[in-house]
């Protein structure tokens, strides 16, 4: 059977963990130096959807930013779909993400993507309040609360965004 | 105006001005062309949006372009320069760093024979064939990479290369590629083509929908870049559109066969050999080869023939006595001999025929000059001293030896002339036959013979008469072969002249008597026979001692019978005694001399005075 491949884009703001919540569960091909290099950082994931395809995901883990610039927005290229990770303990990082999808969407248009509001084991810091993630979620958005540190949901986020590309 | 115009006025006044002046401003082309340029750029990038305007301007603009070009080339060749530079700079450093990385193989492969043979073979220059042959590389991987979005379309590799994740280099691929654009790059279209580490180099090729790159082990020729752009070509002719709405899912079968090709791109020693082996001359070029091997072969025959019948007509000409040759060569059809020739010596034309060479064919060019060899100074004596019949005539080191015969006159004028030749510092005639006069004349002047020789040279013999004192004959025989001209000879006849005087003053001295008176006393006047008896007998020591001999002398006594017998051989030997002592008193010898008495004298015979005397014998004996 063959197995369908699909680039996924991580965005995100500066330290919110976007490349920690998915490193177990990804194939790492790069070290994380050419985050801080190249700006961006491949690795892979194969899973299979519900409804039976065996799907690659090439997800570009993209250095943190709170603004696109030139060579970010060539990532994003031909993205079939988008995690977007902002910490649960930071509003303010939800803010910067939905800023960085909405660059991305006027640049490339509309894609899949989910949310994952990060770093939920800081349940004491938690910031982001429920009124936003229910207008987040009522938007049509997929929102998982993931853990780095646990790997909670984290999985299930990347299940979802396969089930929405698979469609 | 009526009442309706009026009312029309009323309500549509206005408007009608404003269609009026609208209407007026369309029929005014200057005005329309304002407004068209106000919204025009506006319109341009909206119109872009909706992808509909780049189609409806591609042919006016093209041939906008070509009517452009055609009429003023200079400009666009100057607006193309600043691109067209650095391409050039860009494949020429590209080239060189392959050359470079050859170097050290090349240098090391330059000296091998071998190598110039296989790029002999290859019909190649021996530069370009060592560069060829370490050009070694093989495709290891190729990646297809769909442009828009860096997915990988398809990828390939020799099972033997260690598998990486393909989608992920692909990805990580194009999001350098872009880094590196976005970062360095100053031009929209420049692109990633070469990326190099170690012994591993990525080449990618750009088209409008896809890059294919290829990892490549080893350094590549330049010319693979083609192949790969070419294969891109076809992939995007046969599978563009595939290509272009690939999103990931099935993979292109098409595209594989095409990537396939890719991998097929090496070049390693085996192959090399193998093109060598196709670039081998073909039957014409080989026969043709062959001739101009048998040409030349021929001519290096016939080169090597004519050296050698050089060499040999030069040798011919060294080994003939007074030529010297110091150049032989053929010039204009002609054998040129330079050097020198005594003009005793043999013509060259006379010996070219050995050297199978045609007389007319020589050129000389010879000095004439006076030869000191052997043959030809005998040759020149010759011509000089002009011989008669007979004599013989060579040189021998400086001095030219005569045999044979001939006149006395010419072998005196030849001891003149000669030594004037050139090489001659001695003649010798001692060789030369002689008439037994000058035989004769050589043995006078070389024995100087006393008054009492008589020398006779006959047919070259010489003998000899007369006497002569021993001391000259001793000599003389010592000197005959010493005497030129003669054959042989003695001088036997000739009698010593010491034993002649000899004999005749013994036949004088021997047998001489002195008689007595009575007893020893001396008979009257007997005393003068003694006296001159002794002077011949010491003439006869002297000539004798000349000879090595030395006189004998015996004296016998004699008595008449008129005494007692007794006492006569007392007197007999007084007698004897009495002349001895004359003799000794004169100088003789004592042991030259014998005396005896003889008993002789019969008792009572009387007195007999004839009786009473001595008897003297004289003989000569050589002294041993």
């Amino acid at each position: 059977m063959d197995v369908i491949t699909r680039k996924i884009c991580i965005i995100g703001d500066f330290a919110v963990g976007k490349t920690s919540t998915v490193a177990r569960f990804v194939h790492n091909v790069f070290s994380d130096k050419y985050l801080t290099t190249v700006g961006v950082k491949i690795d892979t994931r194969k899973l299979t959807t519900t409804g039976g395809v065996e799907m690659k995901m090439v997800i570009w883990d993209i250095a943190g930013t709170d603004r696109f610039s030139a060579v970010e927005f060539s990532y994003l290229r031909g993205a079939s779909g988008y995690l977007v990770v902002a910490d649960g303990s930071r509003t303010h990082t939800l803010d910067v993400a939905d800023r960085l999808v909405a660059e991305a969407r006027e640049r490339y248009g509309h894609v899949p993507q989910v949310y994952l509001l990060n770093k939920s084991d800081l349940e004491d810091e938690w910031e982001i309040s429920d009124e936003r993630r229910a207008k987040l979620q009522s938007s049509g958005e997929d929102v998982f609360i993931t853990s780095a540190k646990t790997g909670r949901n984290v999985d299930e986020a990347m299940h979802a965004l396969a089930e929405m590309l698979d469609r | 105006m009526n009442d309706i115009d009026k009312i029309k006025d009323l309500l549509f006044g206005h408007e009608k001005k404003a269609l009026d002046a609208i209407t007026r401003r369309l029929e005014i082309p200057e005005s329309r062309t304002a407004d068209i340029s106000d919204v025009l750029p506006e319109s341009v990038l909206r119109s872009h949006a909706d992808k509909r305007l780049a189609p409806a301007l591609q042919e006016p603009v093209e041939q906008c372009l070509k009517e452009s070009i055609r009429r003023d080339p200079e400009d666009f060749a100057d607006a193309l320069f600043p691109v067209i530079g650095p391409a050039i700079r860009k494949s020429i450093s590209e080239a060189l760093r392959s050359m470079v990385q050859s170097l050290n193989q090349t240098i090391e492969n330059s000296m091998s024979l071998r190598t110039r043979y296989q790029a002999w073979r290859a019909g190649v220059p021996l530069g370009q064939f060592i560069l060829q042959r370490n050009i070694l590389y093989r495709v290891e991987e190729v990646f297809l990479i769909k442009r828009e979005d860096g997915l990988l379309v398809e990828h390939l590799q020799h099972d033997d290369v260690v598998s990486t994740d393909s989608d992920a280099v692909s990805a990580m691929f194009t999001a350098i590629q872009d880094f590196i654009h976005d970062s360095f790059s100053q031009g929209e279209n420049e692109t990633l083509t070469t990326a190099v580490m170690g012994e591993l180099a990525l080449w990618a090729v750009h088209g409008p929908k896809a890059i294919l790159v290829c990892v490549i082990r080893g350094v590549a020729q330049a010319s693979l870049r083609t192949q790969l752009r070419e294969i891109l070509e076809q992939i995007h002719l046969r599978h563009g559109e595939a290509v272009a709405s690939f999103d990931g899912g099935t993979r292109l079968s098409g595209v594989t066969m095409e990537l396939d090709k890719c991998l097929t791109l090496e070049r390693r020693k085996d192959t090399i050999a193998t093109e060598a082996a196709r670039r081998k001359l073909p039957l014409p070029a080989l026969l043709l080869l062959a001739a101009i091997v048998l040409l030349a072969g021929w001519v290096i025959f016939s080169r090597y023939m004519d050296a050698r019948q050089l060499a040999s007509f030069r040798d011919a000409l060294d080994a003939t006595p007074g030529i010297v040759v110091n150049d032989i060569q053929r010039k204009g059809g002609k054998i040129v001999v330079r050097g020198l020739r005594d003009p005793l010596s043999g013509a060259p034309s006379d010996i070219a025929p050995g050297s199978q060479i045609e007389p007319a064919e020589l050129r000389l060019e010879l000095a004439p000059y006076q030869s000191l060899d052997t043959a030809i100074v005998e040759r020149r004596a010759r011509r000089i001293l002009q011989p008669p019949p007979g004599v013989g005539l060579h040189l021998e080191g400086n001095r030219l030896r005569l045999s044979g015969s001939a006149p006395m006159k010419w072998k005196q004028r030849v001891q003149t002339l000669a030594v004037a030749l050139p090489g001659v510092d001695f003649v010798d005639t001692s060789r030369m036959s002689m008439s037994d006069m000058e035989v004769f004349d050589a043995a006078m002047s070389e024995l100087q013979p006393p008054d009492s020789v008589v020398l006779e040279v006959q047919d070259g013999v010489l003998s000899a008469s007369g006497f002569a004192p021993q001391s000259w004959l001793l000599e003389s025989n010592r000197r005959i072969p010493s005497i030129v001209g003669l054959r042989s000879g003695d001088l036997l006849g000739i009698a010593v002249e010491e034993r002649m005087r000899i004999a005749e003053l013994l036949s004088v001295v021997d047998g001489t008597q002195i008689f007595f008176a009575g007893n020893d006393i001396l008979l009257a006047g007997e005393d003068v026979v003694l006296d001159q008896l002794t002077t011949k007998i010491r003439q006869i020591s002297s000539l004798a001692a000349r000879l090595s001999s030395t006189p004998q002398i015996r004296i016998r006594g004699y008595s008449d019978g008129t005494g007692a017998a007794e006492l006569n051989r007392v007197v007999e030997l007084a007698r004897a005694d009495r002349v001895a002592q004359w003799l000794v008193d004169a100088g003789v010898s004592p042991a030259a001399i014998q005396t005896q008495a003889t008993g002789s004298a019969a008792t009572g015979s009387g007195v007999d005075p004839a009786l009473r005397r001595v008897e003297i014998t004289i003989g000569v004996i050589e002294v041993r």
